[in-house]
């Protein structure tokens, strides 16, 4: 009798071990449902989508979607204006992101040390990061006239010709640059110094008595020591450029004569304003294709070098 | 090589006075080891020395010439710092190889030099490989060759094996006395740790709160501590120390100043049975813990005195509770009101035992 019970208890304790064991195998995928989830729906459907729609022809309200298979993507690369936006998207990107970088690498050196005056000088430079991209177009619309503007004004005050910042073909995606520097120095700047303040300071005491001139103290201490802050804010600022769209949908119109139309604003107008919703999938399409391959370049080319601590 | 002389030198940090009015002198070639407990100065002593903090008073003189106003560069120094303080983007050649590089050394000359150190310091096999994939001894190495490399006048290091385990630690210890042998550069030596010092320099410095407390050969630190700081910091366990009044049996003995009593563990005895030896201090006590260390035995005992350490090297006594503290009192030193060492005690039955030719 008590040896029967004594079976039937164990018997129970292993149900209940068996159950649990099954829960804690379940448990990973339960717990990380929500979030596979929310990205399939809010990511993976939505890139769907936007493929799907890019072998179609559509308008946004006609309920029939006329499969018309790579049309859209030759009709695209034989377009001029979308070959001037590429061209547009890469030279804006590019000198963007090197201005950003060299700029605030420099001011990052000179602004990396105590005092009252230098963590003012931080602040002010920080202060473009927290200002909505609107309040900076329009700010910048009118410092940038070509009548009224602050710019012009100085330009004048010191004996120069106006420019015509935002109108003239020649000089408007410059502008656009310019804005766009202004804008992300700041925060490229307190990244730079925070990677700053993490190489340590017996680095450049080992280096002072190794006699190292100051030139190749940078390249070779500053600068791989740097490498992880510098590849981060360099694949951040290549992503965020090449979608820029509030300051060219404010400040140009992607204009004068196209000459600042870019990958979003080129997209945004097919689509919203041309209503051509498949034209402008498949130069999304395009757009994520490129993005995701200089991605790539980056982590397979650049990470060879980048020195993580 | 070069004799270095700090002539009063003193650091104050936002009102902070942590070196305090410093003379001393490094002899040439020497081994000197800086001692003191945790934030006594000692590093800010070295990093003045290379000139990395500039000194708020004073003089330094290395090899005979003023270096105030000389950058750490140009002063022919080679520091080996508490982290090792390796370029961690360059591999190990790279690392050594610097210093020779920013000097325009020719690279035939430069890999010649490399290689030779390399062999010095057991590298070779490492040469390309980047610090973060070496062991901590390793690295060490590393920084050593870096500083050798460079055949400076004067070698610092700051608490260079205070990163590694006790077996590495006392292996790298007879590595550098060797180093130091071997190239008869000045060496001077920080560490925190007395065994370190005692084993290492042929001068030990004795730092306390930034002022300088002993200046003697390990071993003189050891037998006739200048201080009651010097003699407590010096020894493991520390020496046992009492006001004077607490051996009410020696007051007619013992000199006017005298206001402190101490001995070194080792020199008092432990006994199960009482024996009435002349000339001896003998304390009823209780075994409070012991460790057994292999070779010796490390008694806490408490008695009427006080609690006290005794080093014994017979058999451990097996049983706690009552025993026989002796303490010969020939070996009592006695320190002044004011801390500072008395000449060594003289007891009657010392001159007696002297005449009569016993010892
Ligand atoms: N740059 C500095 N600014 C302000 N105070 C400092 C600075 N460097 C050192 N100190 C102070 O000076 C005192 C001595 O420091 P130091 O680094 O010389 O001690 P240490 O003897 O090397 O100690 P440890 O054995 O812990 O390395 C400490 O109280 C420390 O707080
Ligand atoms: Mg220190």
């Amino acid at each position: 009798m008590a040896f029967a019970k004594v079976q039937l208890d164990m018997e129970e304790k292993k149900a209940e071990r068996q159950g649990f064991l099954s829960w804690v195998k379940l448990r990973p995928y339960a717990m990380i449902f929500p979030a596979i989830f929310i990205f399939c729906l809010f990511f993976i459907y939505p890139i769907g989508y936007m493929i799907y729609l890019s072998f179609h022809d559509w308008n946004f309200v006609s309920p029939v979607k006329d499969f018309v298979g790579t049309s859209n993507f030759s009709y695209l690369l034989s377009d001029r204006d979308f070959r001037e936006v590429i061209s547009n998207s890469f030279i804006y990107t590019f000198f963007t992101v090197f201005l950003t970088i060299s700029l605030s690498l420099l001011l990052a050196l000179w602004l990396n040390r105590g005092g009252t005056v230098y963590s003012f000088m931080q602040a002010s430079i920080f202060s473009p990061h927290i200002i909505s991209l609107v309040s900076v177009s329009m700010l910048w619309m009118w410092i940038m006239d070509a009548d009224y503007g602050l710019l012009n004004w100085f330009l004048n005050l010191i004996g120069m010709e106006s420019v015509m910042w935002l109108t003239s073909p020649e000089y408007a995606l410059t502008s656009l640059i310019l804005v766009a520097v202004w804008k992300g120095i700041g925060f490229n700047t307190l990244v730079f110094i925070a990677g700053l303040q993490s190489i340590p300071k017996d680095l450049y005491e080992a280096a002072e008595l190794d006699h190292t001139p100051p030139w190749r103290r940078f390249l070779k201490i500053t600068v791989p020591m740097l490498s992880p802050t510098l590849f981060f804010l360099t694949i951040i600022g290549v992503i965020n450029s090449f979608q820029v769209f509030e300051t060219i949908n404010l400040m140009t119109a992607g204009g004068p004569i196209n000459s600042t139309n870019t990958f979003v604003y080129y997209i945004y107008q097919y689509g919203f304003q041309f209503f051509k919703i498949g034209y402008a999938s498949a130069a999304g399409v395009i757009l994520l294709v490129i993005l995701s391959v200089l991605t790539v370049v980056y982590f397979k080319v650049l990470s060879k070098r980048v020195h993580y601590r | 090589m070069a004799e270095i002389r700090l002539d009063n030198i003193s650091k104050t940090f936002n009102g902070d006075q942590v070196v305090k009015n410093i003379s001393l002198t490094i002899k040439d070639g020497s081994f000197t080891v800086l001692v003191g407990p945790s934030g006594c100065g000692k590093s800010t002593i070295l990093r003045m020395l290379a000139g990395f903090e500039q000194q708020t008073e004073g003089d330094i003189w290395i090899d005979g010439k003023r270096v105030n106003d000389l950058a750490p560069s140009k002063r022919d120094i080679a520091m080996v710092f508490q982290n090792y303080a390796l370029y961690p983007t360059m591999t190990v050649k790279g690392n050594i190889e610097f210093g020779l590089a920013n000097r325009k050394v020719p690279k035939k000359e430069r890999n010649l030099l490399i290689a030779e150190i390399a062999e010095i310091v057991g590298l070779s096999d490492h040469l390309d490989k980047k610090p973060d994939k070496l062991s901590g001894g390793q690295r060490q190495r590393v920084a050593l060759a870096r500083a050798m490399v460079k055949k400076p006048k004067v070698f610092i290091l700051d608490e260079p094996l205070s990163n590694l385990d006790a077996k590495l630690r006392t292996q790298m210890r007879t590595e550098l006395i060797q180093l130091h042998e071997k190239l008869g550069t000045t060496f001077v030596y920080v560490t925190h740790d007395q065994v370190e010092a005692m084993s290492m320099g042929d001068e030990i410095i004795i730092l306390n709160k930034g002022v300088v407390q002993q200046k003697a050969a390990p071993i003189d630190v050891y037998q006739s501590p200048g201080n009651l700081f010097a003699a407590e910091f010096i020894g493991q366990p520390p020496m046992n120390v009492f006001k004077k009044e607490e051996f009410h049996e020696l007051q007619d003995a013992l000199p006017e100043a005298a206001a402190y009593i101490g001995f070194r563990p080792e020199h008092a005895g432990l006994a199960l049975e009482s024996a009435h030896v002349p000339h001896t201090i003998e304390l009823e006590s209780e075994i409070l813990t012991l460790e057994t260390l292999g070779a010796e035995t490390v008694y806490k005992v408490k008695n009427r005195v006080g609690t006290m350490n005794i080093r014994s090297f017979t058999a451990p006594v097996s049983k706690r509770g009552k025993c026989f503290a002796t303490i010969p009192m020939e070996k009592l030193y006695a320190f002044g009101a004011d801390q500072t060492a008395l000449p060594a005690l003289d007891f009657p039955f010392q001159k007696e035992a002297a005449l009569n030719g016993v010892r």
